[in-house]
């Protein structure tokens, strides 16, 4: 051990002089291409954004940049828009907070009740549908929710339904498809978050006298914690900017704002409007999740106060 | 002390174990839900298939007659046969002949047998390409058919570009940290959780303006674009799936090739290369597949001539959807079931266990 380091110290000057290059070398190319495919592009949707709409502009953009005005924001936030801004964030946040009730018991299922085989082919059984083309399962809630479909005529049949099964087209079944969606990114982070827990921590809460409930409470639900972030940033925010949901199921009454910015960029070609609307989605993404980390924060601050245990003075 | 504990937390230690002595209701409600949910993930899947042999003329409506029609209408049958075929034999000599050369030879290069499998799987690929004329004969519903091959180019080419720039970032992350870590992990976090609607209506007017700066014009060209959109986020997955690989194994190897004399490109070659050899493969086939699904960037950067298969779709969906669609979407469907097998299995080779793979595919 020891003379390793006197050697690899011996050689470190001579090594540093070999590589030579600075340490991002090897980066480099990805720094290139991220700055000019991800950091440019986003900083000229953000001056789109106080631009004026100019469908004759030279510059191939229908964008005036010549002078700056908050039209777009003031237009952003008529009553259309704002409805479905609301809209979009109610559903996003009822869709994730479902996706962890469903995810959560799931998650802790896989990571401690089952044998190392059982757990293998479980995970593959939820990672494979979660890779599956988006599109094509969005899709697929087409056939169990058309109004003339088999499983309305069925249910019909039984008499749970009166007339034909009216989700499609409506905010339910976009409420449907985004939970079944993004399901298998919140059970993931949340196994992996579980499956990380040192077994000696749950296993010293029971031996030191604790039941099940509290054990979950106190010792693996708060260690779940990285977990529960992470799955929460792998659905919420990419369910704020989908367009693809509401689009095939959504219809006029299920709109989101990904589908309105797209339309702004595809249809109307109002692209300040559309980029005023992208940088308001990312602001009220961003103010969502700050909420969440306070109220989560405060919560538990909260129960350590509360749950705090003064131990007695021992003579030593 | 610890004899006391031994027999109280021995049966708690392994949940499985203590099944056997007393049915567990928590864990019998836990399967229960797990059964639930896994049905509920894969019913609508499973009805796609089923009405890809859908006998009627729609894709939501099923006609009570099964029917390969509509299997029919998106592939000529002959010419997708042979094509398999061809696929299946070259596949077979090139992993099957190694094997028998071992056997009756007593051994092997070791470099034949490693490269065997995939030589065989590029050469199936390129001599179906020549053969089919860009794989266009297969397809009897061009449409549909044009769609399915841009999809696999734009997934290819962005996947090239993820694994390219992505491998070379995930190593130097691991072996060459430095004060620009902390702000490229943060870049890449960004790229991983910024909303894809933001990526695409912002590369759509990027490539417009630079398209028109001198000698930069290819930047405009649907499939271009497409590569460039796909390899965003595609890269960023590869960066830490690398970066993970290489950090779980200390650099002695690297070391010792330097002080033996190693420049450091042949160490990158002889050492570095292999030891995240299947970290590229599995980030690769992943991004493969992330590609191929990708529709939100895709519908907002793709040109007329370059839709891909959720682009098609997407524009389709107004009107009704034909059960070709799903017959695409099985194959496409099928494809990805293979190449995460294949993500799986070569993670598993390389000593990962199914948790490490779960932690893998999302990118933790």
């Amino acid at each position: 051990m020891a003379i390793a380091q006197v050697s690899s110290g011996a050689i470190g000057p001579d090594k540093d002089r070999k590589w030579g290059a600075p340490k991002w070398v090897l980066a480099a190319p990805s720094i290139v291409w991220y700055a000019a495919f991800f950091v440019v592009p986003i900083v000229f949707i953000v001056l789109y954004s106080f631009g004026t709409k100019n469908a004759a502009s030279t510059s191939g953009v229908p964008v005036d940049l010549g002078s700056f005005s908050l039209q777009n924001y003031q237009d952003a936030f008529s009553d259309v828009f704002f409805k479905t801004f609301r809209a979009t964030i109610r559903i996003a946040v009822t869709a994730t907070v479902l996706c962890s009730l469903i995810g959560l018991p799931v998650a802790y299922f896989l990571a401690f009740k089952v044998s190392e085989k059982w757990r293998a082919i479980l995970l593959a059984m939820i990672i494979v549908p979660s890779f599956t083309s988006f599109l094509i399962r969005t899709l697929a809630w087409r056939i169990p929710l058309a109004p003339n479909g088999t499983l309305s005529k069925w249910l019909q049949d039984w008499g749970v339904l009166d007339g034909p099964i009216q989700l499609l087209e409506t905010q339910t079944a976009v409420q449907i498809a985004l939970v079944y969606n993004y399901l298998g990114f919140m059970i993931l982070p949340l196994f992996v978050a579980l499956d990380r827990i040192e077994p000696g921590l749950r296993e010293a809460s029971k031996d030191l006298g604790a039941g099940r409930l509290t054990t979950f409470m106190r010792v693996t639900f708060p260690l779940a914690g990285p977990g529960i972030a992470a799955g929460v940033l792998l659905t919420f925010i990419p369910m704020c900017g989908d367009f693809v949901t509401a689009t095939v199921l959504g219809g006029a009454d299920g709109n989101m704002i990904g589908a309105m910015i797209d339309s702004q960029f595809k249809g109307a070609q109002d692209w300040p409007l559309g980029s005023a609307m992208a940088v308001m989605m990312i602001g009220a993404v961003l103010l969502v999740l700050g909420i969440g980390y306070v109220v989560v924060s405060i919560v538990r601050l909260v129960l350590r106060r509360m749950r705090s245990v003064t131990l007695p003075e021992v003579a030593r | 002390m610890t004899a006391a504990i031994a027999p109280t937390s021995a049966p708690s230690s392994t949940p499985v174990q203590r099944l056997k002595q007393r049915p567990d209701p928590i864990r019998i409600a836990m399967a229960v839900w797990t059964t639930l949910v896994l049905l509920f993930m894969f019913i609508p899947i499973a009805l796609v298939v089923l009405h890809s042999f859908n006998k009627g003329g729609s894709f939501s409506i099923w006609s009570n007659a099964t029917s390969t029609k509509w299997w029919g209408e998106l592939f000529f049958a002959d010419e997708t046969w042979s094509l398999v075929v061809r696929f299946v034999v070259i596949m077979v000599l090139f992993l099957g002949v190694p094997k028998l050369v071992k056997r009756v030879n007593g051994g092997i290069n070791r470099h034949v047998e490693r490269w065997a499998g995939v030589t065989g799987f590029v050469v199936a690929l390129v001599l179906n390409w020549i053969l089919t004329n860009g794989y266009r004969d297969i397809f009897r519903n061009a449409g549909l058919g044009d769609a399915m091959r841009n999809s696999f180019i734009a997934a290819f080419g962005a996947t090239l570009i993820a694994v390219l720039i992505g491998g070379l970032a995930g190593v130097g992350l691991a072996r060459r940290p430095g004060w620009w870590t902390g702000p490229f992990m943060a870049v890449l976090f960004l790229i991983l959780v910024t909303p894809e609607i933001m990526d695409g209506i912002a590369l759509l007017g990027w490539f417009v303006r630079i398209g028109q700066l001198p000698g930069l014009g290819f930047f405009d060209e649907g499939m271009v674009r497409l590569w460039v959109g796909q390899s965003l986020y595609s890269s960023a997955v590869v960066t830490l799936i690398v970066r993970a690989r290489l950090a779980g194994l200390d650099d002695a190897l690297e070391e010792a090739a330097a002080d033996l004399g190693a420049t450091p490109s042949r160490a990158f070659r002889q050492i570095t290369l292999p030891l995240i050899s299947s970290a590229l493969v599995a980030g690769g086939l992943l991004s493969f597949t992330l590609c191929l699904d990708n529709t939100i960037i895709s519908s907002l950067v793709s040109t007329a001539g370059s839709s891909t298969y959720p682009v098609f779709v997407l524009g389709a969906i107004k009107s009704t959807i034909k059960p070709s669609v799903g017959v695409a979407a099985v194959v496409l469907f099928a494809m990805t079931i293979a190449a995460l097998a294949f993500v799986a299995v070569v993670l598993r080779r390389s000593g990962d266990s199914s948790s490490q793979i779960a932690a893998t595919m999302t990118g933790s």
